[in-house]
């Protein structure tokens, strides 16, 4: 395939993908909820991702908001604790953001050329 | 032939548990007992992850996400028949059932034990300064007393020396 047409379609799949979940923290809530398949606690989320509430909650409402997760209340040891699972349209969200990201790679690596002038 | 499924679903059956995988409770606690099981020697292949929800494997969530499976798991359907040693290991984690009714204790016993077995080297103060890292919202108490549970749960009969021994006895006279 010509390099011009992998630059169209990395174009073309862009327009696919949600801007508003390209942030490291969004990407890295939905990547971590899709290996966790049971649900990730807040807490633990906040352990593994080491951000304060403020933009922990601020991202997690806003992907609430998109519909790409759901938050549910667990009662653990006499506690209220939030639990977010990803939602189906997460998923499909998440997968289109790695294949994205697979053409951005691909890209990138077959044109050695401008590589080279880059290195320059 | 049995697959670790059925191990996992033998162990519970034999701490008397009554799951219901549709809870998040349930989940949690399968994870943890599966990871217990494996620590303590019983031959389950399942590799756990000590990060974020862990000691938790993947591996053992998509045994268990089909319908069919969790059903499997709620009705404690096995073929595997469990080996002394097996039912040794398991009444070593029954001896603790308060890992059953208190999930940060059970959090907390998992995860040291997780450590203990990855890095030998590790003393208590190693311990508690990871487990400060890995789970910062778990209580200094549910640590000191997981630390103590993890213990208990790793004793080996030949750890006992006669000098521990009769420390112990002077102790249990303490009590009388």
């Amino acid at each position: 395939m010509l390099i011009n047409d992998d630059v169209c379609l990395l174009l073309e799949k862009s327009e696919r993908v949600n801007g508003s979940t390209l942030s490291l923290t969004r990407c890295l809530i939905l990547t971590l909820l899709a290996y966790f398949m049971d649900g990730i606690q807040y807490r633990e989320l906040k352990a593994a991702l080491k951000i304060s509430d403020g933009k922990l909650i601020s991202n997690l409402n806003k992907l609430r908001e998109l519909q790409f997760i759901e938050k549910f209340e667990e009662e653990i040891d006499h506690k209220k604790i939030d639990v977010y699972t990803l939602t189906e349209n997460g998923r499909k969200e998440l997968k289109r953001i790695i294949e994205w990201m697979k053409f951005i790679k691909k890209v990138a690596k077959e044109d050695g050329k401008c590589q080279l002038i880059l290195t320059k | 032939m049995s697959t670790n499924l059925d191990k996992v679903i033998a162990c519970l059956r034999c701490l008397g548990l009554r799951p219901s995988m549709h809870q998040y409770k349930w989940r949690f606690l399968t994870q943890k007992t599966a990871f217990l099981a494996k620590a303590l020697g019983m031959d389950i292949s399942y590799s756990f992850t000590i990060y974020v929800s862990g000691p938790y494997s993947r591996e053992l969530n998509c045994d268990y996400y089909p319908f069919e499976n969790k059903t499997k798991i709620n009705n404690l359907q096995t073929d595997y028949v469990l080996t002394p040693l097996d039912i040794s290991i398991l009444e070593r984690i029954k001896g603790c059932s308060d890992l059953y009714e208190n999930q940060s204790l059970m959090e907390s016993t998992s995860t040291i034990i997780f450590l203990m077995k990855e890095n030998h080297q590790y003393n208590d103060e190693n311990i508690f300064s990871s487990m400060r890292r890995l789970k910062p919202h778990i209580r200094d108490t549910e640590r000191i007393i997981g630390l103590t549970k993890a213990k208990e749960l790793l004793f080996k009969d030949e750890y006992m020396t006669e000098e521990i021994a009769r420390e112990m006895e002077e102790w249990d006279r303490i009590d009388s």
